[in-house]
């Protein structure tokens, strides 16, 4: 059975797994610059390779909801896919590793990872409403 | 004005609004909010208050704002660009600086 | 004193015998050198006393000699001077010297002078004899008085000396006690002390304990700000390494990112990340379980340094205590020992008191057994005194027996009584008239006379009389003794049988029953037959007054 690298996170208490493959750098520290007016999604803007950044809050877009601080890491993600695709950042808890999970997680969206119940993110589809 | 954009602080962020859609800046004292400040006189006959302006930049690599990140931006944000590291929200319109 | 006599003088040649002379003259010799040789002697009570004893034995030896000579002439014939030289002595040897002397004088001229002398100078001798009684008598009288004195006053000062003694037993038992009291307060005082200084000794370590502590724990203090401080610069590294360990971590993500976008060829690549993310976690385990044990050591150290300051707090509050117990405790001791000093002082005056006392009560005890020898000389004296006094009695009785010419003698008194019994009153079967006034007057004239009465020849009581200070008290009796009928007395009957006076010796009297003598005589009509017999009784207690 082939496996796919995938990103492991952590939102609160729960988990992601993002593709590695969309995962573009995960970086912890950078200065993010928030919006007065924006959404609750956002949680500001930073800076990334000489471009700007938006950073959303992974944990938000998934439905959770947000406690305690803001997010500590932002994982540089692309999200969409072809002509489409944007560097987002996703503010997330923590970055714990990266892991090998199945092929079809990504299309069940959810997975077991050391026996904990892990939201597989599709982030061609994230932040894109139905 | 004529040509890129007037870089401004407002709310802590950096905004870029077109220089043609500038009419004028004034020093103003504004007693609620406390805030001492500038106004940018728009064409369309409104005023922006912005705490500094900081330069007229005309070369911006524009980055513009995707229907995904347009939802979760003000309103009127039309893209987002860099200048000396830090990110600038960009309103294209005149008509949209009322919503900043 | 006596005097040196010469009673009998060799006047003339004694023809029959011509012996008189030269005895006569070794006797009065005699008499004369021992009567000299007592005037020698020194005077006290009982000088007089030996100088009658001699005098007696001398009148007796006289006496006897003369008897004896004169008897070997009494065979002579001219037996009528012989037989009133032996009436003469008849007469001296019944002690009636009054008719002893008359008879002499109905001798021839030489004898009568001769023993007229004699018989006068013996009678001279018993009224030395009644005189010496009475100084005997006068002597005890005024031993007794001086001893009674003495005696009261020894026994006022034995009284004396028995209070103060007695005072000074107190004294001597009050400061012995007053001196027990002190020593056992000292004594307390004492022990107090060394407690006390045992205390404040214990005070003193204690609060050299708690000064150790208080070093210790200021000493901890600053090792466990040291601690502190290094825990922080711990911490501080910790941080660091966490910071560096995060960051490794990111790198080997990171790395593991591109790894997987590599492909195969990232693989190895992808391993290495994944060892170096292994290291990464690694060292974020160890900072962590680093950090929580020195949070461990560090919440140690904080609970110590509480509870060392706790400790401190509390070693403060000890130390104060101490303190404050180091200060009563000085106050209390400066007070002990005033108060021990002040128990010393009070030991120390009690103890001269009672040497003080014990040197006044040996004093008074030394004068106490001189009291007593005195008591006792005294009772001695006492004792001689009423000797003296019945010696000089035995003496004026003796001298009594005599019929003396002399107003001390009861026999010539009693002899003068019946005389002047009124004729009219001693005729045989009168009616006594008179005879009251006759007694009233003569017991009245006698102040040593106790009671005086006459008495028929029948026993009967004719007239009696009472001394003047007995007569209010003596009522009854005298009326008793005008009945009684006293033939049955003995002065009475030796009165009938001879005509001589009779003195009895001391009887009890019926008037106030006291020890009297009776001296009596009967009154004769001219025919010599008795009309009556006189008496009065003299109360031995006034023996020194008769003739008085």
């Amino acid at each position: 059975m082939s496996t796919t690298p995938y990103l492991l996170v952590r939102l609160g208490e729960s988990l992601a797994a993002l593709p590695a493959s969309a995962v573009r750098r995960v970086v912890r520290g950078a200065r993010l610059h928030p919006l007065p007016g924006a959404g609750p999604g956002l949680v500001g803007l930073a800076e990334f390779a000489g471009e700007p950044l938006a950073v959303l809050d992974l944990a938000q877009l998934l439905g959770k909801e947000r406690r305690g601080a803001r997010p500590a890491v932002t994982v540089v993600t692309w999200l969409g896919s072809g002509s489409d695709r944007e560097l987002v950042g996703l503010g997330v808890d923590e970055a714990i590793e990266v892991t090998e999970l199945d092929a079809s997680a990504l299309a069940l969206g959810q997975a077991l990872v050391g026996g904990r119940p892990t939201v597989v993110v599709d982030t061609e589809r994230l932040g894109v409403e139905a | 004005m004529t040509g890129g954009f007037l870089i401004v602080r407002r709310g802590g962020v950096l905004w870029g609004l077109p220089a043609e859609h500038v009419s004028g800046i004034e020093r103003v004292e504004r007693v609620e909010p406390a805030v001492s400040g500038l106004d940018l006189l728009l064409t369309g006959g409104s005023r922006l208050a912005v705490e500094s302006v900081l330069t007229l930049a005309e070369d911006l690599a524009v980055q513009p704002l995707s229907a995904r990140l347009r939802r979760f931006l003000p309103a009127g944000s039309s893209g987002l660009a860099i200048l000396a590291g830090e990110p600038i929200v960009l309103m294209m319109r005149e008509d949209d600086a009322s919503h900043v | 004193m006596s005097r040196t006599t010469r009673t009998t003088r060799a006047t003339g040649a004694r023809t029959e015998s011509g012996s008189l002379a030269v005895p006569a003259m070794l006797l009065a010799g005699a008499w004369a050198a021992g009567g000299w040789l007592l005037a020698g002697a020194s005077r006290d009570a009982n000088a007089p006393v030996l100088q009658v004893i001699f005098h007696l034995v001398a009148i007796v030896c006289a006496g006897l000699f003369l008897a004896f000579d004169l008897s070997a002439r009494a065979s002579d014939p001219g037996s009528g001077l012989r037989a009133r030289l032996i009436g003469v002595f008849r007469q001296l040897g019944d002690g009636d010297l009054v008719r002893a002397s008359e008879l002499a004088r109905t001798l021839d001229a030489d004898l009568a002078d001769g023993v007229g002398r004699a018989v006068a100078g013996l009678a001279t001798r018993v009224e030395q004899l009644q005189a010496s009684s009475h100084s005997v008598a006068g002597a005890g009288e005024g031993v007794d008085r001086g001893s009674t004195v003495l005696a009261a006053s020894s026994a006022q000062q034995a009284a004396a000396a028995g209070e103060v003694t007695a005072a000074m037993e107190e004294l001597s038992r009050t400061a012995a006690e007053i001196s027990e009291h002190a020593e056992r307060q000292n004594q307390l005082v004492l022990t107090a002390e060394n407690e006390g200084a045992a205390g404040a000794e214990a005070v003193a370590e204690a609060v050299e304990g708690v000064g150790a502590v208080e070093r210790r724990i200021a000493d901890v203090t600053a090792r466990a700000d040291t601690l502190g401080t290094r825990s922080r610069e711990i911490f501080r590294v910790l941080d660091l390494i966490s910071d560096i360990a995060q960051e490794t971590h990111l790198l080997s993500l990171n790395a593991a990112l591109e790894a997987s976008a590599a492909g195969g060829r990232g693989r190895r690549f992808a391993v290495v990340a994944g060892e170096v993310r292994i290291l990464a976690e690694r060292v974020r385990d160890s900072v962590a379980s680093v950090r929580s044990q020195i949070e461990e050591f560090a919440s140690a150290i904080r609970s110590t340094v509480v509870a060392t300051e706790e400790g401190g707090k509390e070693a403060a509050r000890v130390l104060e205590e101490a303190r404050a117990a180091t200060q009563a405790l000085g106050i209390l001791r400066a007070s002990l020992s005033e108060s021990s000093e002040a128990a010393r002082q009070i030991s120390s005056v009690t103890r001269q008191q009672t040497s003080a006392t014990e040197e006044v009560l040996s004093t008074l005890r030394e004068l106490h057994q001189v009291v007593e020898r005195m008591s006792r000389d005294l009772a001695q004296l006492s004792a001689t005194s009423g000797r003296l006094h019945t010696i000089g009695l035995d003496l004026e009785l003796l001298a009594q027996t005599f019929h003396l010419d002399s107003p001390r003698s009861l026999k010539r008194l009693v002899h003068d009584w019946a005389r002047r019994l009124p004729d009219a009153a001693a005729t045989a079967g009168s009616s006594w008239t008179g005879a009251q006034e006759w007694i009233d007057e003569l017991v009245g004239a006698a102040a040593f006379v106790e009671c005086g009465c006459i008495v028929d020849t029948r026993g009967k009581v004719i007239a009696t009389q009472a001394a003047r200070e007995l007569r209010a008290s003596c009522t009854e009796a005298l009326q008793d003794l005008r009945r009684r009928n006293l033939s049955d007395r003995a002065w009475f009957k030796k009165a009938l049988e001879s005509s001589r006076a009779v003195v009895t010796p001391p009887e009890r009297s019926v008037m106030s029953g006291e020890p009297c003598i009776m001296v009596a005589v009967a009154r004769r009509d001219a025919a010599g037959r008795p009309l009556a017999v006189v008496e009065f009784d003299v109360n031995v207690r006034h023996w020194t007054e008769i003739g008085e």
